[in-house]
C-alpha cells in the first residue's frame, strides 16, 4: 500500500461507483496511485465476496473466482453499460488481482497443511476443486511468470489476463491495446516457455 | 555466440540485452517461435535447419519450445479455476468471443457454424507450394473442460480412422501452439441434405439414391465400430458434385469403447431430440441400431417434409414422450397432410406401402425390431428401387404364414448324463492310493512309515508290505488277495482294512470299499492322531458325508502339506461331491508336490475333474497321459479307467468314432479283468455315443445292465447317471411314464447322496423329460433349482445344454424377456467349454429367438452359422435339425427356392441319421416350396408321405399330424382351396390349444383368421380381435400389426 492512502479509505468498500470510474480514468491518465488504489479495492472486494459466498454455500460448486472478478466489476462500477476502455482496464487490473488472490490462496493452502491454520480467503480451501491446479504448481507458475516478465513483459501480461482471468484473446487485446494476432502469438510462446520452465524446475528439484 | 553452445543460461548473448540474457531470454524468441509454429512441418524442418546453421543455440531453443508446446500435459490449458476457463460475462453484450486469426498452420477466414462444444470456421492452409481451404473446428475456450477436451480428442481419433467418400475427409487434428484444440476437415461447399433435395426438385428415386449414399457412409463407419449418434439432415452436406458427405462425429464413439457410466447430461443436451432414438431419449446404451433409427427419421423427413412425430406444443418433454410412446403415422399419410401445407417434397401418391413399411421398420421403438444393420436397411431400399419385394413388408406379412410350426417337443437336447459317471469313485476316494510307480520311496508314502511303527505280527507285516508293493505296482487284484489273508489272520488291523478299502476302490467296488473304510475307522483308536483323522475322513466320504470328509482332509493337509495321498483324497472327495471348482483348486495345490509329477493318479483325477467342468480337451489330454503312464508300469486297471475317461472326453468333443473305439477297447479289457464298474461305465458311455432318437431295445438293456452293476457295487453316482440315461432313452421312445419314474428315482437318489453334480444332472434331465411329456409348466417350475445346482457344481457342460433348453422353452412360450440374458450366459459358456456343436446349438437358439421376433435376416444368419458348425463337427443329426430350422425360416420368409433346398438337404441328413420321422416332418417345408413353385404333383406326393407317417391318435406322433395338417393347409392356401385350408387350420388351432402352446396357438389362430377373411367368414373379426388383444398383451408387434391389417381388410369386405 502506498503512503498517502488512509486506512479509512482502505476500509471504505465499494460504496461509490463513481469513485471507481474516476480512479480508472485517473489511472489511464497516468496516475500510479489510482492504480494501486484500484488494486486494493478490487482485491478487498474479491476477498469479501468470496468469504461471504463460502459462508453461505459451503461447497465449492457455485463459487467461481473468475466469475467473481466479473461480479466485482459490476459491483464496483455499479452499472452494466460501461465504457469499453474502462472495462478493459478494469479487467487488466482484475487479472493481476486474481493472480494475487489465487497465489495467496495456494500459499495459504500449503501453510495450512503445515500449520493447520485457516487464514485464507475461503477459510477452507474448497473454492478450488480437485481439478484446479495444485497449489505447488500454481506457485511455480507464479515464480516462472515473474522471471518471464523480466524478459518478455508483454507475454507475461497476456498470461495474466488470459490464463488467470479467463479473458478471451480479443478482450486481452483490447486491455493491452495490441492486435489480437499478437496476443495469440504471445500466448503460444508464453505457454511453451512456461511449460518448459516449470517442467525443468520440477525435473531439477 | 559459439557454435554448439548448449548452456541455456549464462552463455554469451546472441545479440543483445546484457549479461543475464542467453538464448533462453532472447527477445527474438516470441517472433521466431510463432513463425515456426505456424509452418507446415516440412517447411519447419528446413527453416530450423537453416536457423541452426546461423545460430545453433537459438534454433535449439526454438525446438525445445516447440517440443514443450506439444508435449502431453494440461499445464496452462486448463484454467487454474475449478470449472475450466470462464466464458465472457453474459452481462457484457458488447464483448463477443473473438474469432482467432490463426491456429497452427491455418489462417481463419470466417465462421461457418457452431455446435455444442465449438465453432467451425472456414480456414486456409498455406504450405510449401500449396494452399488449401479447410473446415476448421475449434473447441470453444468456454467449453474447454477436461471432459470436453477428451471428447474432442476422441472425435479426432475416430475421424482419423475413417476414410470414405461419404464422410468429410479428415486432414489434421490436435492442439495448436496456443493450446487450442482443433480439427481440420475437408471443406465441403454445399447445402444440407433436405435443402439439396428441395433445391434440385428430386423425385422419390433421386431422394432414395441420395439417401443410400448416406447409408453407405454410415454402414462403413459401423463396420469400424463407430457409432455417429447425431445423424440428422444438417450433418449431411451435399457437395456441388451431388455427393453427400457425413459431418460432425462430435459425439460419436466406438461401439465397444467403455461406457463411462450413463450418457452425461451434456451428451443428452448435445443430441438432437427430433432425431434421437427412444433408447437415446431414455439414456440407455446407444448402439448402431440408434443410428439406424435416426436415419429412419431422416428418410421420413426427406420423403414427406415432416418429422415422424407431431406434438401439440412441441416442448421437449412432449417430443420425448412421443418418441417413446407414439407410433409414427405412415409416411404416405404424413406426405398427404404436408401437401396441403406446401412443403416442397414428393407427391404423396408416390410413397407406396412398401416404402411406408421400410421407413416404419427403421423407426421401430425396439432396436431389435429394426433392420439388423444399416447395410440391411440399404439392401431393402435397393430391392425397392429394383421393384423387388421388400423384406420390411414381407416380414410383417408372412410372420403368420411362416412362423416355425414344429413344436419343440422332442427337440430339447438331453445331454447324456453319464459324462463323469466314473468320477473318482463316489465312495472311497482315489482308487489307487499309494499305487505309484515303483522307485525310491516317496515322502508321501507315509503309510508304510506309519505302519512300521504299528505293532503287527511278523506274518502280517510281511503281507502288509507285499500289499503296499502290489498296490504301488498298480495291481490291486493281487493286493486284495494278499490283504484278504492279512485281515483274516488279524481282523483288528485298522491299516489292513484301510488297504483293503483302497484295493476295493481300485477294483471299482465302492460298496465293499466303503465297508472296509468304515471298519478301518472303527479300529483306528490305537493309531497316531493324524492317521486316525485320515481314516475318519475316508469313513465320512464312504458314508457320503462330504462336508466333514473335506474339512478333515483339509485340516490334515494343512499339517502335512507333503501328503500326496491326502491331497488326492481331498481332490477326489471334492469331485465326488460335485464341487468341481473346489476340486480344481485343490488339484492345483497337489500338482505342486514333487511326488505328483509323474503320478498317473493325479492325471486321472484331473481328467475326471476336467470332464465334470466341461473342459474336454484338458480331460482328454490328462486321461491319455494317465493311460500311458499306467501302461509303462503295467497298471492295467488304471489304464482301463483312463481309457473310459478318454472315451467320454472324445465323445464330448464330437469325435464319436474315436470315442467308440476307445470305449470298446476299455470295455473288452474291463471285462477281461473282471472290473465290473468300469465295464458298466464303458457300456453306459457307449450307449450315449451311439445315442440318438432311434435307440434300440438292446441299447436300453445295456443301460439296465450298467444300472444293475452300479447298484451291486454300491456306486451312487453311477446309479444316478444310469437312471438319467435310462429315462432319456425311455423318453426318446415315448414311454413317458417309465421315464418319469426313473428320473424321479434319480433325483431322489442324488439328493440323498448329497452329490451336487449328480443332482444337477438329474434335475436337468428331469426338465427334458417333463418337456417331452408336454408338461412345460413343470419345466418352468423346475428350472431355477436345476440351474442353481448346475451352477453350484461347476457342471458347465450340462448347464450350457440346460440354458439352451430353457431358452428354447421360453421362446416357445413367448416369454422372450429373459431369453437374451440366458443365451448370453450360454454363449459365454460355449466359448469357454463348448464343443463346436454346442456353440452351434446356442446359435440355433438365437436364430429361433430372432425368428420369433420376426427378424428374418438375423435369424437366417444364426441358423446358417449353426448349420456350418454342425457340418464341421460331422454330427449328422444336428446338421439335419439346423437345416430343417433353416428350411422353415425360409418358408416364413417366403423364399421357396431356399426353403426347398434346405428342406431337401435336411431330409437327406435326417435319413442318414436314421430319423425317418423328422425327415417326413420336414417334407412339409418341401411341399410348400413345391406348391409355391407350381409343382403341385411333388407337393401332393410329399403330403401323402406325411399323411402315411401319422400314427394312431394320442400317440407321440401327434406332432407329425400337426406338421402334416399345417403343410396341407399351406399348400391348399397356395392353390386357392381356402375351404380345405380352413378345415385344417381349425384342427391345428385345436391341437395347439390342447398342447397349451401359446406361441403356436396365436400363430395358428392368425392363420385361421387369414383364411376366414379370404372366405368372407363372419368369424374372422371376433377371432382377430382376440388375437390382437393377446398379441398386444405379449408385446408381439408383428402379430399385432398383421392382425390389424387383417381386421382392416375384413371390415373392408
Amino acid at each position: 500500500m502506498l503512503p498517502g492512502v488512509s486506512p479509512a479509505d482502505a476500509s471504505s468498500g465499494p460504496g461509490d461507483p463513481g469513485e471507481v470510474t474516476r480512479l480508472l480514468r485517473a489511472w489511464r491518465a497516468g496516475d500510479a496511485m489510482a492504480h494501486e488504489e484500484l488494486l486494493r479495492r478490487v482485491y478487498d472486494e474479491l476477498k469479501r465476496m468470496a468469504a461471504a459466498q463460502m459462508r453461505q454455500e459451503r461447497g465449492g460448486h457455485t463459487l467461481q473466482p473468475t466469475a467473481l472478478v466479473h461480479e466485482a466489476f459490476m459491483r464496483l462500477l455499479g452499472q452494466t453499460r460501461v465504457d469499453w476502455q474502462d472495462r478493459s482496464h478494469f479487467f487488466a487490473i482484475a487479472a493481476r488481482t486474481m493472480r494475487r488472490v489465487l497465489v495467496d490462496h495456494a500459499r495459504a493452502k500449503l501453510t495450512d497443511k503445515r500449520a493447520h491454520q485457516r487464514v485464507t480467503l475461503t477459510g477452507g480451501g474448497e473454492v478450488f476443486a480437485d481439478e484446479a491446479l495444485l497449489p505447488e504448481t500454481l506457485l511455480d507458475l507464479d515464480r516462472a511468470l515473474d522471471r518471464m516478465a523480466e524478459s518478455f513483459p508483454r507475454a507475461a501480461r497476456v498470461v495474466e489476463l488470459h490464463f488467470f482471468s479467463g479473458l478471451e484473446f480479443a478482450e486481452v487485446a483490447a486491455a493491452l491495446e495490441i492486435a489480437p494476432r499478437t496476443v495469440m502469438r504471445d500466448w503460444g510462446f508464453a505457454r511453451a516457455w512456461l511449460r518448459r520452465e516449470i517442467g525443468e524446475e520440477a525435473a531439477s528439484s | 555466440m559459439s557454435a554448439g553452445a548448449s548452456a541455456r543460461r549464462g552463455g554469451p548473448a546472441a545479440t543483445i540485452t546484457g549479461g543475464e540474457s542467453g538464448p533462453h531470454t532472447d527477445p527474438r524468441l516470441p517472433e521466431l517461435f510463432a513463425a515456426a509454429s505456424e509452418m507446415a512441418s516440412a517447411e519447419r524442418v528446413a527453416w530450423l535447419a537453416e536457423l541452426g546453421r546461423a545460430e545453433p543455440a537459438l534454433a535449439r531453443e526454438v525446438r525445445e519450445l516447440l517440443a514443450a508446446s506439444t508435449a502431453p500435459g494440461e499445464l496452462l490449458d486448463r484454467s487454474p479455476l475449478p470449472f475450466g476457463a470462464v466464458p465472457a460475462p453474459a452481462a457484457a453484450p458488447d464483448v463477443r468471443p473473438a474469432v482467432p486469426v490463426r491456429v497452427g498452420p491455418y489462417r481463419v477466414l470466417r465462421e461457418l457454424g457452431r455446435g455444442g462444444m465449438g465453432r467451425v470456421f472456414l480456414a486456409e492452409q498455406e504450405g510449401d507450394g500449396f494452399r488449401r481451404t479447410v473446415a476448421l473446428k475449434l473447441l470453444d475456450a468456454a467449453a474447454a473442460t477436461p471432459q470436453a477436451h477428451r471428447r474432442f480428442a476422441s472425435e479426432v481419433r475416430i475421424l482419423a480412422t475413417l476414410e470414405h467418400p461419404g464422410i468429410a475427409r479428415f486432414l489434421d487434428g490436435g492442439r495448436s501452439a496456443e493450446g487450442v484444440a482443433f480439427l481440420a476437415l475437408e471443406y465441403v461447399e454445399g447445402t444440407d441434405l433436405l435443402a439439396h433435395a428441395a433445391a434440385h426438385g428430386l423425385d422419390v428415386a433421386g431422394r432414395l439414391e441420395l439417401f443410400l449414399a448416406v447409408l453407405d457412409a454410415v454402414a462403413y463407419a459401423h463396420e469400424r465400430r463407430v457409432v455417429h449418434r447425431d445423424l440428422k439432415p444438417s450433418n449431411v452436406l451435399v457437395g456441388s458434385d451431388g455427393r453427400p458427405r457425413l459431418l460432425d462425429f462430435g459425439i460419436s464413439k466406438l461401439a465397444d469403447a467403455d461406457v463411462e457410466g450413463a450418457p452425461t447430461r451434456t451428451e443428452m443436451r448435445a443430441l438432437t431430440p427430433a432425431y434421437a432414438s427412444p433408447e437415446q431419449m431414455r439414456g440407455d446404451p446407444v448402439t448402431t441400431a440408434s443410428d439406424l433409427y435416426s436415419l429412419g427419421v431422416v428418410l421420413y423427413e426427406l420423403l414427406t417434409g415432416a418429422r415422424p412425430y407431431r406434438t401439440a406444443s412441441g416442448t421437449p418433454r412432449e417430443l420425448e414422450r412421443a418418441v417413446l410412446e407414439q407410433d409414427p403415422e405412415p409416411p404416405s399419410t404424413a406426405a398427404r397432410k404436408a401437401e396441403s401445407s406446401r412443403h416442397t417434397t414428393v407427391p404423396a401418391g408416390e410413397i407406396d406401402p412398401d416404402l411406408d413399411a421400410i421407413c416404419l421398420k427403421a423407426l421401430r421403438k425396439e432396436p431389435a425390431a429394426r433392420y439388423a444393420s444399416v447395410a440391411d436397411f440399404g439392401a431393402d431400399l435397393r430391392r425397392y428401387l429394383a421393384g423387388e419385394p421388400v423384406a420390411a413388408r414381407r416380414g410383417g406379412w408372412s410372420y403368420r404364414l411362416g412362423r416355425r410350426v414344429r413344436r419343440s417337443r422332442g427337440k430339447l437336447v438331453a445331454a447324456a448324463a453319464v459324462a463323469a459317471a466314473l468320477a473318482a469313485g463316489a465312495v472311497a476316494g482315489p482308487w489307487l492310493r499309494h499305487a505309484v510307480a515303483p522307485g525310491p520311496r516317496r515322502a508321501e508314502d507315509s503309510l508304510a512309515r506309519v505302519a512300521a511303527e504299528v505293532p503287527m505280527s511278523r506274518a502280517s507285516r510281511r503281507q502288509f508290505d507285499a500289499a503296499i508293493e502290489q498296490l504301488r505296482a498298480l495291481d490291486p487284484a493281487a493286493a486284495l488277495t494278499t490283504l484278504t489273508k492279512l485281515v483274516a489272520a488279524d481282523p483288528s488291523s485298522a491299516l489292513g482294512w484301510d488297504l483293503v478299502a483302497q484295493a476295493e476302490a481300485a477294483l471299482g467296488e465302492p460298496g465293499k470299499a466303503s465297508a472296509a473304510a468304515l471298519r478301518a475307522h472303527a479300529l483306528a483308536a490305537s493309531l497316531p492322531a493324524d492317521e486316525r483323522a485320515r481314516l475318519a475322513g475316508r469313513a465320512a466320504a464312504a458314508e457320503q458325508r462330504w462336508e466333514p470328509a473335506i474339512r478333515g482332509f483339509e485340516a490334515l493337509l494343512a499339517r502335512q502339506p507333503e501328503r500326496l495321498d491326502v491331497g488326492l483324497d481331498l481332490v477326489s472327495t471334492d469331485v465326488a461331491a460335485g464341487r468341481t471348482e473346489a476340486a480344481l483348486i485343490a488339484l492345483g495345490r497337489v500338482r505342486q508336490l514333487a511326488a505328483a509329477a509323474d503320478d498317473p493318479r493325479v492325471d486321472l483325477v484331473e481328467a475326471e475333474a476336467a470332464l465334470q467342468s466341461g473342459e474336454h480337451q484338458r480331460a482328454a489330454a490328462h486321461a491319455e497321459r494317465a493311460r500311458r503312464r499306467a501302461a509303462v508300469v503295467g497298471g492295467r486297471v488304471a489304464a482301463v479307467r483312463a481309457r473310459v475317461v478318454h472315451g467320454l472326453a472324445l465323445r464330448n468333443l464330437d469325435q464319436p468314432a474315436d470315442a467308440e473305439r476307445e470305449l470298446r477297447g476299455a470295455l473288452a479289457e474291463a471285462h477281461e479283468l473282471g472290473l465290473r464298474r468300469d465295464e458298466a461305465a464303458a457300456r453306459l458311455a457307449l450307449s450315449s455315443v451311439a445315442g440318438g432318437i432311434t435307440q434300440s431295445a438292446a441299447t436300453r438293456q445295456e443301460v439296465e445292465a450298467a444300472l444293475a452293476t452300479y447298484r451291486a457295487v454300491g456306486d451312487a453316482r453311477g446309479e444316478v447317471s444310469a437312471l438319467c440315461e435310462l429315462a432319456r432313452q425311455l423318453g426318446m421312445e415315448s414311454a413317458m411314464e417309465p421315464a418319469k419314474k426313473r428320473i424321479d428315482e434319480a433325483v431322489a437318489l442324488a439328493r440323498t447322496s448329497g452329490d451336487l453334480w449328480s443332482l444337477g444332472n438329474a434335475l436337468a434331465t428331469r426338465l427334458v423329460i417333463a418337456n417331452w411329456s408336454g408338461d412345460d409348466d413343470a419345466v418352468m417350475a423346475g428350472m431355477p433349482e436345476a440351474l442353481r445346482a448346475l451352477r453350484a457344481s461347476g457342471n458347465r457342460k450340462q448347464l450350457l445344454t440346460t440354458l439352451g433348453n430353457v431358452s428354447i422353452m421360453k421362446i416357445e412360450r413367448l416369454e422372450l424377456a429373459e431369453v437374451d440374458t440366458l443365451l448370453d450366459e450360454a454363449q459365454e459358456l460355449a466359448r469357454q467349454v463348448g464343443s463346436q456343436l454346442q456353440r452351434a446349438s446356442v446359435l440355433r437358439a438365437r436364430g429361433y429367438l430372432e425368428q420369433e421376433r420376426g427378424n428374418w435376416d438375423r435369424s437366417r444368419e444364426s441358423y446358417t452359422a449353426a448349420v456350418e458348425l454342425a457340418r464341421g463337427s460331422g454330427n449328422v443329426r444336428s446338421l439335419a435339425n439346423y437345416l430343417s430350422d433353416l428350411a422353415w425360416l425360409e418358408v416364413s420368409d417366403e423364399r421357396p427356392a431356399a426353403a426347398g433346398k434346405a428342406a431337401e438337404e435336411a431330409i437327406a441328413a435326417f435319413r442318414r441319421a436314421g430319423d425317418e420321422r423328422s425327415a417326413v416332418e420336414t417334407m412339409g417345408a418341401l411341399a410348400w416350396a413345391e406348391a409355391s413353385r407350381g409343382e403341385v404333383a411333388g407337393a401332393r406326393r410329399h403330403l401323402a408321405a406325411m399323411r402315411a407317417a401319422i400314427g394312431p391318435p394320442g400317440s407321440a406322433n401327434d406332432e407329425s399330424k400337426f406338421s402334416w395338417l399345417v403343410a396341407e393347409a399351406r399348400v391348399a392356401d397356395a392353390l386357392g382351396d381356402y375351404e380345405t385350408a380352413r378345415e385344417h387350420r381349425r384342427e391345428t388351432v385345436r391341437m395347439a390349444r390342447e398342447w397349451k402352446a401359446p406361441g403356436l396357438l396365436i400363430n395358428q389362430q392368425l392363420e385361421l383368421a387369414d383364411v376366414l377373411v379370404k372366405l368372407h367368414d363372419p368369424g374372422a373379426a371376433p377371432l382377430l380381435r382376440a388375437v390382437l388383444a393377446e398379441a398386444e398383451r405379449r408385446d408381439l408387434h408383428e402379430i399385432s400389426r398383421e392382425a390389424r391389417r387383417l381386421l382392416r381388410s375384413a371390415s373392408a369386405r
